[in-house]
């Protein structure tokens, strides 16, 4: 009872300090830094830049904050010389955990008020893609939980030295550590500076936040076991730190807390299923060497894989029966991702022994496991667990179990056996019924299921594959249209559906599409007449085209994008930007990429080229010829450009920066100004479309495209010189 | 009167509020040289004499809002009790007025010189670069009337009520985004717009002319701040001595 109204009179006085409100202002401000200066996720979606970037930043500057504030509270009372009486009147324990718990409630009060300060400016910037759940979630996870651990680290280290400097010195020594090289593959180091590699803005997953909620979970159990230390070393009866410390430990409580809590975060961080515990860069011999056991298994088998989803955890129950033919002698092997666990292992009825070896190889764990030979019999596995994030990805993690998308590859859905090939694979696969799934990379949609009536459904489908490389689901709607040449089946988000139709998104894709293929011929992936177009979550990092399909990714048609001068005029010319990469760049004809020869010149250049025949010459000289004349003359203009000798004497941070920015006029404007006068020495736009075509056709025919197409080849097609397309 | 300068000047150099609008405005200066100016103003070497009146021109509305933080000071509740002190000792109001002038001036001048000096610093640092002459009098045309005028019509608001020279902030702030061409207020508008508008020398580079229009809008603000001032001293009641 004492501590609840020592708590009350503690908050009151809190409140009636002018610190405590310049810190809850200058909190408030701290997200203003992710707009700016400080942008730690990777790959910048529209939620990214408005949720993540900002969140964060306000998380590590605020808890630096709320640290300060923490450390000059805890030396209030020994500066004014108050610390005897107060000490005298109120219990030392209670009175800590009262003004600690406190200055704590003042902080999830400002994180609020933070959350809503900046609501309307991110539901503005995010439009229809905006998440008030989500938005709220990333405060409540990432800021909040690392204040408190801010402030149980400042309060609890000043509580040991006594010192307010001392005290700010270890804390900026544990600020170092978070941020330090040490901890930059060390995601669990990193206390005040939670990763989010990427975003993604339609299909909202909260992989990051559960990874981000686990490591507050963690460090807070850290910081409160030491802040329950820094109790039994509070100063009694005028004795010093030691003599304080063995009296403290006549409160056995004390003691027990700290070393409970302590442990508890040392066990957590131990047993984390999040990452993989591998190595930073990608194994492909192991994996290459795996694959060849596979090729030269000569045992054929078919396979049931029945998979149960639990969006919530993130976690997966799977029983795998494989029909083995022919038995292999010796050991066999299965691969997996690391983070599940086989729960058991039958072989035509009877328990099979096998070894897990924790040998993290990309995310994935090997068993070994050896079986009578006795042909004929059902291989039965099952197993389940969290799915694992393998740590030569991050922080990129395109896998995931959520509850509005699911993804996994390979060894992420059922085991991957070495010595057998199978023939034929059955799957049978529960997940939420508000998502449609796809299989494989051809994303075929799964369309026989069961409705279970518990707001799940089971799909169930048979492939004639050894192997599930890839399963998606995801709130996908599915349009159906056709253009002069091609039957297209346009996959995207559900929550896309209003920009689709705002953009007139259909007719682009067929105008883009016919004109292209007129203009530059049909690209090789296209099988046929009918085309399939997947909009992929920008947490993948990266789009690929096969036989008949293609994917892109989500943040062409995020409102972000769409609003990139660089690319278009506006939205839609920004759109046919984006699919003019089905030719060139991207899942297109590759570029050698030189500083100034780039496939987004080539697709400026030919989204120009569709505006003019759109729009008309003046509009596409207005918007984009006189665009790049003019930045192109600010380029060179550059102080820097014109004395490059002064790049040497700039900070490297400087100096990056503008090879980025020349970079970046180079690629949208240079180049295709540059275009634009080689069109003119070919003699005009036909003579120009004629060498594109024929470097597209030669592309496509030579080894299916895997030589990058240089600057120099152009020119050879073109019959001009590096001189003749120089700017004047 | 110089004594009162002295005790004035101490006063308002030791407070909290000045000590720390002065580290706030050192920031802000090395947080323009090393973000912004550093790209060159208007294309020109960022030690270029465009270049260092574009610096001013950024960091003179921070300097003249802390000018101004320090002038309300004077026309608080607290003060105007001191006042009858003050009136009771031979000093007439145009000479305190010119007394807290002058204390504000040389606080003006100190933030200007930690200023310069960031900028002497990020210079010789980054560039190599000492020859500073020729940047001293535009510099001075381009901050002198700015303060000039700002403190004489704070002097001028402040004789109705302390609130008023609060309003002042907000419009010198919005003022700072000047569209206003050579009248441009504090001028970092006009310096970024200006050398685009000249031929280019041989390096490509504009020459650095004063402007006639700019230089006339200097003397009008430095004339009108003038102006208020003299006339704010002389429509004061006489202080009347016990």
């Amino acid at each position: 009872m004492r501590f609840f109204s020592l708590y009350r009179v503690e908050l009151r006085r809190l409140l009636l300090t002018k610190q405590i409100w310049l810190i809850a202002a200058l909190c408030l401000c701290t997200p203003l830094l992710g707009y700016t200066v400080y942008s730690p996720v990777v790959w910048e979606t529209t939620s990214g830049l408005y949720i993540g970037n900002p969140v964060l930043a306000g998380t590590a500057a605020g808890a630096i904050l709320w640290a300060i504030i923490a450390i000059v509270e805890g030396s209030r009372q020994r500066r004014s010389g108050t610390d005897v009486l107060a000490e005298a009147s109120a219990p030392p324990t209670a009175h800590s955990a009262a003004k600690t718990t406190a200055l704590m409630t003042i902080s999830a009060a400002v994180t609020l008020l933070c959350a809503l300060l900046y609501l309307p400016f991110t539901a503005a910037k995010l439009e229809y893609l905006f998440d008030a759940g989500f938005y709220f979630m990333n405060f409540l996870v990432f800021m909040l939980p690392t204040w408190w651990i801010s402030i149980l680290f400042a309060d609890g280290l000043y509580r040991i030295t006594r010192r307010a400097e001392l005290s700010a010195l270890l804390y900026a020594a544990l600020v170092y550590i978070s941020f330090s090289r040490f901890a930059e593959r060390n995601y669990f180091m990193q206390w005040l500076n939670p990763v989010i590699g990427s975003y993604s803005d339609g299909f909202p997953d909260i992989w990051y936040l559960r990874l981000g909620l686990y490591t507050r979970l963690v460090w807070l159990c850290i910081a409160a076991g030491l802040w329950a230390f820094s109790l039994i070393c509070a100063r009694k009866y005028q004795k010093g730190l030691i003599g304080s410390f063995v009296c403290g430990l006549k409160k056995v409580y004390l003691p027990v807390c700290a070393a409970a809590l302590a442990v508890t975060g040392a066990v957590l961080w131990n047993v984390q299923p999040f990452i993989g515990n591998g190595s930073d860069e990608y194994d492909l011999e192991n994996e290459n060497k795996f694959m060849d056991e596979n090729m030269t298994s000569e045992a054929i088998t078919t396979a049931n894989h029945y998979l149960k989803l639990d969006p919530v955890f993130g976690t997966l129950s799977g029983k795998s029966e494989y029909q083995l033919n022919k038995v292999k002698e010796g050991e066999n092997i299965l691969r997996l991702n690391a983070g599940y666990k086989i729960k058991s292992m039958t072989y035509g009825g009877e328990t099979i022994n096998f070894r897990t070896v924790k040998e993290d190889i990309n995310g994935q764990y090997d068993t070994y496991f050896e079986l009578p030979y006795k042909h004929g019999q059902k291989l039965i596995i099952e197993y389940g667990g969290y799915l694992t994030a393998a740590r030569c990805y991050m922080p990129m993690v395109s896998t995931s179990i959520g509850s509005n998308y699911i993804r996994m590859t390979g060894t992420d859905c059922m085991p991957k056996l070495a010595n057998y090939f199978v023939m034929k694979t059955d799957l049978e696969v529960t997940l939420p019924d508000g998502l449609t799934p796809f299989l494989g990379s051809e994303h075929k949609p799964l369309t026989d299921f069961t409705d279970n009536g518990d707001g799940t459904r089971t799909y169930r489908t048979a492939l004639d594959v050894d192997y599930i490389t890839d399963f998606v689901a995801g709130n996908y709607v599915t349009d159906e249209f056709s253009s002069d040449d091609y039957d297209f089946r346009f996959i995207y988000g559900d929550i896309y559906r209003s920009a689709v139709d705002k953009y007139d998104v259909r007719q682009t894709i067929c105008s883009v599409f016919d004109y292209c293929t007129e203009h530059y011929g049909k690209p090789l992936y296209i099988d046929g007449d009918a085309f399939l177009l997947f909009q992929m979550n920008s947490m993948t990092g990266g789009g690929y085209a096969v036989s008949g399909m293609s994917t892109w990714l989500e943040d062409v048609i995020s409102p972000n994008t769409l609003s990139d001068s660089n690319r278009g005029a506006n939205a839609t010319e920004i759109f046919i930007h984006e699919m003019i990469h089905q030719w060139w760049g991207g899942v297109g004809m590759w570029c050698d990429e030189d500083g100034l020869w780039s496939a987004e010149g080539l697709t400026v250049y030919s989204t120009y080229r569709i505006v003019k025949e759109k729009y008309g010459e003046l509009y596409a000289n207005q918007y984009y010829v006189e665009d790049w004349k003019r930045e192109v003359a600010e380029q060179d203009r550059n102080f820097y450009n014109r004395h490059p000798e002064y790049l040497e004497k700039l900070p490297e941070h400087y100096s990056e920066q503008l090879s980025a920015l020349n970079q970046s006029v180079n690629k949208y404007k240079r180049m295709p100004l540059m275009l634009l006068k080689a069109e003119e020495l070919l003699g005009g736009e036909e003579q120009m479309d004629a060498v594109l075509k024929q470097m597209f056709a030669d592309y496509n025919e030579s080894v299916d495209g895997q030589y990058p197409v240089t600057y120099k080849e152009f020119l050879d097609y073109c019959g001009l010189t590096e001189e003749d397309l120089k700017l004047g | 009167m110089v004594k009162i300068f002295g005790y004035e000047l101490k006063r308002l150099l030791t407070s909290g509020l000045f000590i720390a609008m002065l580290v706030v405005n050192a920031v802000f200066a090395w947080y323009v040289l090393t973000t912004d100016i550093i790209e060159g103003v208007a294309y020109t070497a960022p030690f270029s004499v465009w270049s260092c009146c574009g610096y001013f021109g950024k960091t003179l509305p921070l300097s003249m809002i802390t000018v101004l933080l320090l002038q309300a000071g004077y026309y608080g509740k607290q003060q105007k009790r001191v006042d009858i002190l003050i009136g009771a000792s031979p000093l007439t109001y145009a000479q305190s007025l010119l007394i807290r002038t002058a204390v504000l001036g040389v606080c003006f001048l100190i933030i200007c010189l930690i200023e310069s000096i960031l900028g002497v610093v990020f210079c010789a640092a980054f560039f190599g670069y000492y020859g500073f002459g020729a940047f001293i009098l535009p510099t001075l045309l381009e901050i002198i009337p700015c303060f000039v005028f700002t403190i004489a019509v704070g002097h001028l608001v402040g004789r109705f009520h302390q609130g008023l020279i609060y309003v002042l902030l907000p419009i010198i702030f919005i003022s700072s985004f000047g569209a206003a061409g050579a009248f441009d207020f504090f001028g970092g508008t006009f310096f970024s717009a200006y050398p685009m508008t000249l031929p280019l020398n041989p390096d490509g580079e504009p020459d650095f002319v004063i402007n006639s229009l700019w230089l006339t809008a200097r003397l009008i603000y430095l004339a009108a701040g003038t102006a208020i001032l003299i006339v704010n001293s002389a429509l004061s009641p006489k202080v009347k001595r016990a």
